[in-house]
């Protein structure tokens, strides 16, 4: 074993004898860009909504719920799925939210929330993380998808407008502040702001 | 055998032709319209939910407000209570929202209660959402001389 690596090591540091420097670069530049597409294209199936339900914990509650909700089916068939509100879009942050997420395979692992009960007992526990993280970007992941300046307030509902137009106009508050709930089914709310 | 089979069909089609009639008579008040359970007839359309409806008047005091606001996806258990959100008192302010009266915070034997009394906890219960449907029936409900037919428009 130790002569192999040894040898390995020979063979790494000699300078290459039948390869042009030229063919070299380009190996490993088309090697990186192997690496890294194959790196990006991994990571995007883990954005695909056949990944998060793949397991059975994320299609029992949190799939379930969404069904009968506005975002998966309304009169405009536009429909949200997982990633569009849980991972962030921009790069650095989305590969800091997968590193994250290791976290959440630990959990599946161990069955941590592998029941209905558990589940329910957990729910508020990451129902705040989520809120928190939206409140921290300004709802940003909403906003991939609503944007403040193309809202129409005059064909939105009297309720929506009268809050469009001061609170969230304003900066007072973000999406998630008044859309808790809007995809799935609350947590116990008690002493939550607002409820 | 193929008389015998006949005489079936022949007191079959007889039995047929004599009750449907019967099955067929429309309902007393034109609620359901004649042959419907002999016959099969279009079903009516699904009415759209009110989403954004104006206040409707009430018929008298004391009647529930049905609600001028869609409903969808309003969670209502023991978990959370979306209405409350917005029309407890202590958040109608915020919420823009009218909030719900002395009644909602009184329990049976009418002591007033902090939080909103168990009997008041289901508001669907009493106050309905609305469709954009006219009303099958007329409504000659009359209260104190006014005529009530807030559904008619
Ligand atoms: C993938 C795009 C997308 C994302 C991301 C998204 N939405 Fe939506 N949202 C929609 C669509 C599509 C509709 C339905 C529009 C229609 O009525 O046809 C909708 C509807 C809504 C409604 C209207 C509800 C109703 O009952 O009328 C609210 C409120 C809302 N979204 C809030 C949010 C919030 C808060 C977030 C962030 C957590 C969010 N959305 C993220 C696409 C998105
Ligand atoms: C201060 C509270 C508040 C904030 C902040 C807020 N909303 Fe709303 N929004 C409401 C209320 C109240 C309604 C009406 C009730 C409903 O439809 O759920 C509403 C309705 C909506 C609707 C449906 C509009 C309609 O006409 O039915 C959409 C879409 C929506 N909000 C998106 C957003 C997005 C996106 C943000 C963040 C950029 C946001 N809201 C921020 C209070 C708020
Ligand atoms: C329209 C945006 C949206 C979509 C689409 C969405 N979520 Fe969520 N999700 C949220 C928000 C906001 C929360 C925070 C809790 C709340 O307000 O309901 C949340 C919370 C959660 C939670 C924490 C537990 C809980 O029930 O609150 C899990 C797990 C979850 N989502 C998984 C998923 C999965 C899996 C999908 C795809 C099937 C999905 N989400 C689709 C917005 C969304
Ligand atoms: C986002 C805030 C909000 C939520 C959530 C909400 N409402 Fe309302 N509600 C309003 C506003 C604002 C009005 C006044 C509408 C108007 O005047 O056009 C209203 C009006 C009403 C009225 C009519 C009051 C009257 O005097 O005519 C009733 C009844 C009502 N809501 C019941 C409910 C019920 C039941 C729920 C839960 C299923 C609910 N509301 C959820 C904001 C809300
Ligand atoms: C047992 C039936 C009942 C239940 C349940 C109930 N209400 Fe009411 N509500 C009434 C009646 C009756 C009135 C009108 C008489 C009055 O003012 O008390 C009313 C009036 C209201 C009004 C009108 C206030 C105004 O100033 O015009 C609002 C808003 C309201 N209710 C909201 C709610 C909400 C939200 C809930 C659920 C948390 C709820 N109600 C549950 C019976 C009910």
């Amino acid at each position: 074993m130790r002569r192999w690596i040894v040898e390995f090591w020979r063979t790494l540091s000699r300078p290459s004898q039948h390869f042009s420097l030229g063919f070299l670069a380009l190996g490993g530049f088309v090697a990186g860009i192997l690496f890294w597409g194959g790196f990006n294209t991994a990571m995007e199936f883990t954005n695909t909504e056949t990944f998060c339900i793949a397991c059975h914990e994320m299609e029992a509650n949190p799939y379930a719920e969404l069904k009968p909700t506005i975002h998966y089916t309304n009169r405009s068939g536009v429909r949200a799925t997982c990633s569009d509100c849980h991972v962030p879009q921009d790069w650095t942050r989305k590969v800091a939210r997968k590193m994250e997420a290791s976290k959440e395979v630990w959990g599946w692992v161990f069955g941590t929330i592998n029941t209905p009960e558990k589940y329910e007992a957990k729910r508020r526990e990451l129902a705040e993380r989520e809120w928190a993280r939206l409140r921290a970007n300004d709802s940003l992941e909403c906003r991939n998808c609503h944007t403040f300046e193309y809202m129409d307030f005059t064909v939105q509902t009297a309720r929506a407008r009268q809050l469009h137009a001061t609170a969230l106009a304003d900066g007072d508050a973000t999406c998630i502040d008044c859309h808790k709930g809007i995809a799935h089914r609350l947590p116990d709310m008690t002493d939550v702001p607002g409820w | 055998m193929k008389a015998a089979v006949a005489i079936l069909l022949g007191l079959m089609l007889a039995a047929a032709a004599g009750a449907s009639p019967n099955l067929s008579a429309p309902a007393p008040d034109g609620l359901r319209p004649g042959g419907s359970l002999a016959d099969s007839h279009p079903a009516p359309v699904i009415a759209p939910p009110e989403r954004d409806a104006h206040p409707t008047p009430r018929a008298h005091p004391y009647l529930p407000p049905v609600v001028p606001h869609h409903v969808r996806d309003h969670q209502l258990d023991l978990n959370a209570n979306r209405c409350l959100s917005c029309h407890d008192v202590g958040r109608a302010e915020a919420m823009l929202a009218p909030p719900m009266t002395p009644t909602h915070y009184r329990d049976r034997e009418g002591k007033e209660t902090e939080r909103i009394a168990g009997g008041r906890y289901f508001c669907l219960q009493c106050h309905v959402a609305q469709q954009q449907v006219r009303s099958p029936v007329g409504n000659d409900f009359f209260y104190q001389g006014r005529r009530h037919a807030p559904l008619d428009r």
